[in-house]
This record gives C-alpha cells, sequence and structure tokens, in this order.
C-alpha cells in the first residue's frame, strides 16, 4: 500500500509539472496580443516600438520562454503566482479571495450529486423497469444532454420572476453570513450538482445491477439477510467504488463548468474570475488559474484513487 | 546408482526436453521496479517423447503443467534448459525461427470456446492456419482440404458455415482439434482439452483424440488434472507437483504400483464410481495444499504433507532417478 | 418416518429473448433426516436450478418457480412470505456454493461473514456471534482461527474459503445443508479434503446433505441416496449401492460407462454417450434423452416417460420399465 501511495504522488507530481509545461506553451501560442488588451487597440497603434519593448520587458514577456518558465514556478512555489495585468492584487490574493466561494459550489455539487443520484441509483435498480426507474432514467438523460449553464439561467429566470431572487453581487464568506453566502453558492451548485447527479445515477446503476448479480451477493441472500442487509451491506459498498472513481473524474466537470454556470449567476468565484481573465487577455490570470484547476484535478484524483485502493481489502494489505 | 532419464539420445525421439525452467518476475517497488523474486512455475522438468507417444502430464492447479505445455510451443519463453523438436533445438528460437515449426507442433486448449473467434465461420476459423503459413492452395482445394479436417474430427462439412456459438462444447472442441489438425502436425500439446467437457462428452473426446494418434501417428503432450482420463491415453505419464516431475513412468505400471507419495495421495484423493468398493477402500487423504512456488525449495517439495516424510526430506531435495524411458521417481524412498 | 424435505412437482422456467426454458421440469423427490442425497446430472441438467429454486434463490427475472411445492418439515417453502423464507435460509437450510473463489464478499472480513447468520438469525450480539464464529472456523480446520476472523477472503485459498463457507452455511445448525458442487472448482487432493470434511460437519450438526455434483465418483464415496438428472428432469432415483450395482435407465447405464476409472486393470476404450447434449430450448417432443438412446423404441420419440417405481425406493422414467 505505501508504495502504491508513494507511486500515486510521484506520478501526480510528474502530471502537475507536464500539465504547467503544456500550459505554459499554449499560453505562449494562442494568438492575442497582451498589450492590445492593456492599451486597448488605439494606445496599440500610438505605441512605439521602444515602448513597446520596454512594456514587454516591465512584464517579463520578453526574456527567453525558459527564464519566464522557470520565473512563473518560482512564483509558484512561493505562493504568489505572478500579479494580474490591471489589479493590483496577486493572483494568489485573488484566489485567496474569490476560491472559497468556488470551492464550497464544487464541494456542495458534489455532495448533492451522490445525495441525489445514489437513491435515483437505488430505484432503478430495486424496482426495474418500474414507474419510478423510467422516470429516473428520463430524468438523467434529460440531465447529460443539457448544458449546465442554460439550466442555471432557466433556474435564476425563474427565481426572479416567482420569488424575486436577487442573489448578492459581492463575496460573503460563509462564516460571516450563512445565509447571504448560501444564496450565493447554492443556485451554482445545484445547476452543476444536477448535471453530475445524472452521471453518478447512471454509473451507480450500472454497477449496482452488475454486483447484485455477484455471487457473494447470492450468498448474502442464502444466509437470511434482510433486502437492506443484502443491498446495503453486500453490494452497496462494493458497487460505490467506481461511482467515486467517477466522482473524481466529474470534478473535471465541475471546475471546467464553474466558468460559463459563475457567469451565468454572476457569481464572485474564481470561475468568473477566469472568464473575465480570458476576455481581457490576462495572460497571468488565466495561466495561474488554469494551473491552479490542474493541480485540483490531479491531487484530488490522486485522494480518490488512495481512497478506492484503501477501501479495497485486496490492495490495502497488500 | 542409474543415470537421470534424459541423457539417452534417442533418434526416434520427436522430442527432448531437458531441465526446463520457466521463473516468472515478481517486481517491487514505488517508482522503479526492480526484482524482488521469482514464481518458479517450472524448475527444472526433463523428459523425452518418442514419435507416435502418448505422455500424460498430470497435477494440480500451480504444479506447473501448463506452463511446461506453452514453454514446449514457444508460446512463454523459457528461462533455462533446452527443448529439441525434431532434433532441432528450439530454446532460443524467435516467434520468426518458430513459425514454420508451428505447422508440425501444434496446441489445442482447455476453453474451446475462449479459443475460437465466435465472430468467425468454422470454415474460416480452420482455414486460418493453412492461410497464416501460406499454404492454402486454390480455392478447392482449400475447401477439400478444410472438409477432410471436420470429418476427421466428427464435424458434418455441412456445419462450416455455422459460428462457434451454435456448438456445444463438445463440438467447438472437435473444431479446435480440426483447426490443429489441418496443419498436418507431428506433435500435438493439448492442455487440458476435455476438462471442461461433460463426462459422456468427454468420453467421446477422448476416444477422438486415440483414433487420430493411431490414425495419423501423431504424437501428444496431454496435459490433465484428473488421473482417470489421461490414463486412456497416455503411454507414459509423468505426474508434476511444484513446477518438477516427481514420477514418470509407463501408464500400467503407475496404475498398478505407484512409487511417489504425491501419486499414491494424488491417486487415493480420486473416488471410484463405485459405492461398495468406496467402503471398503482405504482413504488416505493428503492434508495441506501445495506450497508456493516463489518460497526457496528446502527438501523435497512435497515433505509437509507427505505421510511418509523422513528427517532428510526437510532438508535434501530428492531428484529424479530411474530407468530412462521406462520409470522415474523423485524420492528418498527409492533412492 | 416423515420425510425432512419433499419436493413436488418443481417447474422452473427461465424467460429469454430466444424464448421460454425449462431447466426444472417437474421434480420431485424427497429427503429424509440426516441423509446425504447426491443430485447428478451433466452441464443443462437443473441439477443447480433445483438447488436453488429449493431456497427461491432464482433470479427473477428471468427466471420463476411455476409450479410445485417444496414441503420443509411440512411448511411450504414456496408460499411463504418474504420474512419467513429469509428465516428459513442460513438458518434451518445452509447453502454452499461452487465458486469459492467469488461467493465471499471480498470487501469484508472473514469472521463477519461467519457471523452474520448468528446475529441474523440467533439474535446474538456481534461480540457473541464473533466468538462463535471462531469455534466454528476452528472446527472447519482453518488453523489460527482467531487471527484469521479479521482476515478477508483473498488471503485464504480456494480450499480454506469452501471451509468457510461450510462453517457459514452451518452456523445455526441447519436441518439441511445444500451443496452446489462445492469443489468442482478445487483440485483432487482438496476436494477430498473438503468433501470429508462435510461429510463430518454434517454428521455432527445431524444435518441432512443435499450434494449436486457432476463427478460420480464424488457420488459413490458420499451419498447414500442419487437422483439422476437430464434436461431437467429425474430420470432415475434410486439408493446409491442399489443405481451404481443396477443403473435402470439407459442414461444412467450410458454414465457409468463414459467416467474414466482408475481402477479398472486394462485401460480400455471408453464408452461415450453418443450425440449431442440436450438443447434445453428445443428438446424433441417425446423423452429428451430418445435422441442419443441405444435402446429407443418408436414411442419415446412421440410420449415423455415419467418417473415412475420399479422396486423399492428404485424409480426410473423410461419405457423399458413402465
Amino acid at each position: 500500500m505505501y508504495a502504491y501511495i508513494a507511486r500515486r504522488i510521484v506520478f501526480g507530481l510528474l502530471t502537475v509539472i507536464g500539465v504547467s509545461i503544456v500550459i505554459f506553451v499554449v499560453m505562449r501560442v494562442l494568438p492575442g496580443d497582451p498589450l492590445l488588451a492593456v492599451l486597448g487597440p488605439e494606445g496599440l497603434q500610438k505605441l512605439s516600438d521602444a515602448d513597446r519593448a520596454k512594456y514587454m520587458a516591465d512584464l517579463g514577456l520578453s526574456d527567453p520562454l525558459i527564464v519566464q518558465y522557470l520565473r512563473w514556478m518560482r512564483d509558484v512555489a512561493s505562493g504568489t503566482f505572478g500579479t494580474s495585468f490591471f489589479r493590483s492584487e496577486s493572483v494568489a490574493d485573488m484566489i485567496v479571495r474569490r476560491g472559497p466561494l468556488t470551492a464550497e459550489i464544487a464541494l456542495f455539487s458534489v455532495v448533492l450529486s451522490w445525495i441525489v443520484g445514489i437513491p435515483v441509483a437505488l430505484i432503478s435498480v430495486l424496482r426495474p423497469n418500474s414507474f419510478g426507474d423510467t422516470i429516473a432514467r428520463f430524468l438523467s438523460i434529460l440531465f447529460l444532454a443539457v448544458p449546465g449553464f442554460w439550466v442555471g439561467m432557466l433556474i435564476i429566470l425563474a427565481m426572479l420572476f416567482w420569488f424575486g431572487y436577487r442573489p448578492p453581487l459581492t463575496n460573503i464568506p460563509f462564516w460571516e453570513d450563512p445565509w447571504s453566502n448560501l444564496q450565493i453558492v447554492l443556485p451554482p451548485a445545484i445547476v452543476l450538482g444536477l448535471g453530475q447527479a445524472a452521471y453518478i445515477a447512471r454509473m451507480a446503476r450500472s454497477s449496482l445491477l452488475e454486483v447484485i448479480r455477484e455471487d457473494y451477493v447470492r450468498t448474502a441472500r442464502a444466509k437470511g439477510l434482510s433486502g437492506r442487509l443484502v443491498v446495503g451491506l453486500h453490494a452497496l459498498p462494493n458497487a460505490m467504488l467506481p461511482v467515486i472513481t467517477l466522482s473524481g473524474i466529474l470534478m473535471g466537470f465541475v471546475l471546467a463548468g464553474s466558468v460559463p454556470v459563475e457567469r451565468a449567476f454572476a457569481t464572485p468565484g474564481l470561475g468568473y474570475a477566469m472568464f473575465i481573465a480570458v476576455n481581457e487577455r490576462d495572460i497571468f490570470v488565466v495561466q495561474n488559474l488554469v494551473f491552479l484547476y490542474a493541480s485540483v484535478f490531479v491531487v484530488l484524483n490522486i485522494l480518490i484513487d488512495l481512497t478506492t485502493a484503501w477501501l479495497d481489502p485486496r490492495i490495502r494489505l497488500q | 546408482m542409474q543415470p537421470p532419464a534424459s541423457t539417452m539420445p534417442d533418434a526416434d525421439d520427436i522430442l527432448r526436453v531437458e531441465d526446463l525452467k520457466v521463473h516468472f518476475p515478481i517486481t517491487r517497488g514505488a517508482v522503479f521496479r526492480r526484482q524482488a523474486g521469482a514464481v518458479r512455475a517450472v524448475d527444472g522438468v526433463t523428459f523425452t517423447l518418442a514419435r507416435g507417444e502418448t505422455l500424460g502430464v498430470v497435477g494440480e492447479s500451480g504444479c506447473g503443467k501448463s506452463t511446461t505445455g506453452l514453454a514446449i510451443a514457444r508460446m512463454v519463453t523459457p528461462t533455462a534448459g533446452r527443448i529439441a523438436f525434431e532434433g532441432v533445438d528450439i530454446t532460443d528460437f524467435d516467434q520468426d525461427h518458430m513459425r514454420p515449426l508451428r505447422r508440425r507442433m501444434q496446441m489445442v486448449y482447455q476453453d474451446p470456446y475462449g479459443s475460437l473467434n465466435p465472430r468467425m465461420k468454422v470454415r474460416d476459423i480452420i482455414a486460418e492456419p493453412l492461410e497464416v503459413h501460406g499454404i492454402a492452395g486454390g480455392r478447392a482445394a482449400l475447401k477439400e482440404r478444410i472438409a477432410a479436417s471436420m470429418a476427421m474430427t466428427g464435424l458434418a462439412p455441412a456445419m462450416a458455415d455455422r459460428y462457434p456459438h451454435e456448438f456445444s462444447g463438445g463440438q467447438r472442441q472437435r473444431i479446435g482439434i480440426a483447426r490443429a489438425l489441418v496443419l498436418e502436425p507431428s506433435l500435438v500439446i493439448c492442455d487440458e482439452p476435455v476438462s471442461a467437457l461433460d463426462v459422456s462428452i468427454q468420453a467421446q473426446i477422448v476416444n477422438l483424440f486415440v483414433d487420430l494418434r493411431d490414425r495419423l501417428g501423431l504424437s501428444y503432450i496431454f496435459i490433465a488434472h484428473d488421473l482417470a482420463v489421461v490414463r486412456h491415453i497416455s503411454h507414459r505419464i509423468a505426474v508434476m507437483y511444484l513446477g518438477r516431475i516427481v514420477e514418470i513412468a509407463r501408464r500400467d505400471d503407475l496404475y498398478r504400483d505407484p512409487l511417489h507419495p504425491y501419486t499414491k495421495a494424488l491417486m487415493a484423493a480420486i473416488p471410484i464410481p463405485d459405492p461398495e468398493l468406496e467402503a471398503t477402500r482405504p482413504r488416505q487423504i493428503v492434508q495441506g495444499e501445495p506450497p508456493s512456488a516463489t518460497g526457496p525449495r528446502v527438501g523435497c517439495a512435497f515433505h509437509r504433507r507427505c505421510p511418509a516424510a523422513m528427517p532428510r526430506c526437510a532438508q535434501e531435495d530428492p531428484v529424479l532417478m530411474g530407468t530412462p524411458g521406462e520409470r522415474a521417481v523423485a524420492c528418498h524412498l527409492h533412492d | 418416518m416423515p420425510a425432512l424435505l419433499e419436493v413436488r412437482g418443481l417447474t422452473t422456467r427461465f424467460r429469454s429473448s430466444g424464448g421460454t426454458v425449462t431447466a426444472v421440469d417437474d421434480v420431485s423427490f424427497d429427503v429424509a433426516q440426516g441423509e446425504t442425497l447426491a443430485i447428478v446430472g451433466e452441464s443443462g441438467s437443473g441439477k443447480s436450478v433445483t438447488a436453488l429454486s429449493i431456497l427461491r434463490l432464482i433470479p427473477t427475472p428471468p427466471g420463476r418457480i411455476e409450479a410445485g411445492q417444496v414441503l420443509f418439515e411440512g411448511q411450504d417453502l414456496l408460499t411463504l412470505d418474504d420474512a419467513g423464507i429469509r428465516a428459513i435460509r442460513g438458518s434451518r437450510i445452509g447453502m454452499i456454493f461452487q465458486e469459492p473463489m467469488s461467493s465471499l464478499n471480498p470487501a469484508l472480513t472473514i469472521g463477519l461473514q461467519v457471523a452474520e447468520p448468528i446475529v441474523e438469525h440467533r439474535g446474538a450480539t456481534w461480540r457473541d456471534a464473533l466468538t462463535r464464529a471462531r469455534g466454528l472456523l476452528d472446527r472447519v480446520r482453518i488453523p489460527d482461527a482467531a487471527q484469521r476472523l479479521a482476515a478477508y477472503p483473498h488471503q485464504f485459498s480456494g480450499g480454506m474459503r469452501q471451509r468457510v463457507m461450510i462453517a457459514m452455511a452451518q452456523a445455526c445448525e441447519p436441518t439441511l445443508t445444500i451443496a452446489d458442487e462445492p469443489t468442482t472448482a478445487l483440485d483432487v487432493t482438496v476436494q477430498a479434503q473438503i468433501l470429508d470434511l462435510l461429510k463430518t460437519r454434517s454428521e455432527e450438526t445431524g444435518s441432512a446433505l443435499v450434494l449436486i455434483t457432476h463427478d460420480l465418483g464424488v457420488v459413490a464415496r458420499y451419498a447414500s441416496r442419487v437422483a439422476v438428472m437430464y434436461a431437467g428432469r429425474i430420470v432415475e432415483i434410486a439408493p446409491a449401492r442399489r443405481l451404481y450395482r443396477t443403473p435402470q435407465h439407459p442414461y444412467t447405464r450410458g454414465l457409468m460407462q463414459s467416467v474414466p476409472r482408475l481402477d479398472s486393470d486394462t485401460a480400455e476404450r471408453l464408452v461415450p454417450i453418443e450425440g449431442q447434449p440436450p438443447d434445453l430450448g428445443r428438446l424433441p417432443q417425446g423423452c429428451a434423452f430418445a435422441p442419443r438412446c441405444r435402446v429407443v423404441m418408436p414411442r419415446c420419440r412421440t410420449e415423455r416417460p415419467v418417473l415412475a417405481q420399479i422396486a423399492d425406493n428404485h424409480a426410473a422414467a423410461c419405457f423399458h420399465h413402465a
């Protein structure tokens, strides 16, 4: 098991380094002059070559790529992540300020996806081809097919018309005003959560259907256990392993989805910040946020792999 | 003391296996894998097979009987030892060198369904080896060969256009045999070819193997876990335990008078289909299970389970000794 | 003496897109207290489905028990409600399955799995049940039983797992144990250990044993009575010695001749049963064995013989004995 953990962490680290290189190269290759965003089209036209060189040098963009890359990595390692073109705050400050909101949304959405997905799967499996199963399958396909931000817009419109919902537009930490904070966080979390719940339900359903055909489930029934124990103790835990793994992969869905969904709800989180930064061609911010998202994804998936490995005694006791 | 059974040269031998070893490495390590040990699946197997002879190889799971078969067919790479087929040393042959020899040496597997491509018609399954070896000939010749091969194994040529799933287990094994024989091999390695079949069908297939051997002069290595089955087809029988042959003898000698305690235990464990006989049959059930093939080999591999173990057996590993081609046993009781 | 188990006209069918298959067709037999009945047959004969039907463990759908009675201690198991059948399973009737590798839950400890029926049926605390489980593992000769309680199935060999299955099936001292091909996946030396253990344990607990197997040697060694199944039906049933000495049904005779034996003096040629095993989806109109039978009569192809008494305790379904 320790060897497995060590191997997973080393490969995770290598993945993060690889990701940083890919992001860095892509950011430098993509079209779009950073100075265009800073100075506007007119400003850019008036810019003399000497001034341009000076600006580029100030921003560190005229150094050889390897130097730029190493400098970025130094910033990452020191925890400052560099600074934005426009704003005085460092990217690190921005992450600290806006990050918790996005993390909250992600967390709530994952919890919600399980709270909704697993019972739906259980209904499907315990009463196959029943009315409940049909409804569950219809809804999960619906949510798989519909983009999250569109559902988000519908929810906002519905709440606006019927309840006069107006979420606070400023960032309110949970510990200061939980109610206002939840008003900000819950709607995007629901949108992202329902999308995930559809995947979770489908995976849990097929995984459960597979596991309840296993010989050891038949053994459990032959022991005279109640249906609840057979499913709850013998089938469900074994069926959950692939669902946990899927949940980790869906983190990518949550992180990617945070951009359009936070934009749709005007949530002052990192996803919205990323949207703004891309529009402003604020490459330092985009580069760092993409890197942060990728690292979070890698780390979470390592944790999930280790959890599932630990849950399986065949791996844990190796 | 007699020399080991292997050192007698014999021009009639179709196959000679000397001190064959197949070890599978076990790797450990967090990031960089290093070899931490080995599973000694086959750990020093020596025998010869005469032309037209059938050697039954029996033993329980993990004794290395199947790996021995795979190593001879060069489907796995031997770690040590020599394999000579029709006088040619094939130990170090790569796949390219093996290809022409595969015509002469074919395999029949246990799971007739798993070894047949479900998307191919029987005709194409049987034709495939001919095409691989570029001896298909013309369309008419090909068709004739397929029909002949099918008829030989008791399949109606009209079945050539069906798919494997349309056949029963016994018929699928017939297809597998037809596929092996279409190349007219001289040696067929049969890896548990009847273990998955029902008794009534098993008897059909065993008889088919016997008939084909007598008609085509085939040599077999017939691998099985059932001493009662190999008895009906083998001239000689090798009993394997933990990667080695512990006893090898002519069939009637082995069944009349098994020498190795493991052979005796194996026979005692097989119930005889006769309740009256079973009621009076002295029953000595050997306890325990075979040891792991990864640990160090100290003394005789069987000594912990052996009812006749002596102090010496725990320290000294017995070697296979006896009359070549007739009888040899690896046991201190028979040194 | 009333029989412990009376199976009457049991019929189990499986429905699939390809049509309906009658896996168990009007099967009747008795099991007396403490006796060992072997149900022997080849694949597709319906022997395992019979065993599963007794405890209503047929996967439904596609399977369904469509007719018959399973009277256990006078009570019809097929008409019990869910709680009623659960009170029988694992408590009054223990079951052992074929695959020791997959029949134990890989994620739960051995101790928990063995103790579970004791908690469920005896209302014992987990602590008491685990103590009992340790004693049970001792009795199936698992070394270091106390430590092994915390072990997981993957740390056991196939033979050891089957010992665990025996301990588990007999944890509540059932009056009937059904063993469905308990040693098919095991090596012969281990098979002998397990079957001897199963037999001794059943004698110790006074449990009757229904042994499902395809191995005529195993039947000869362990069973007192034998039912032979073919294509979903019992074709012959008799005390073991009588069946082996004077088999009456042509299928039983064919089976006896085709099995390779260790003890005959010369290695004579095997005598197989010609033809292919029956396709349950397309059984002939008359006797299912007719296409392979050496002594087939015209009547056999149109009419289906029923199981009829031909001597004391000996019944066969064949027109030659009608």
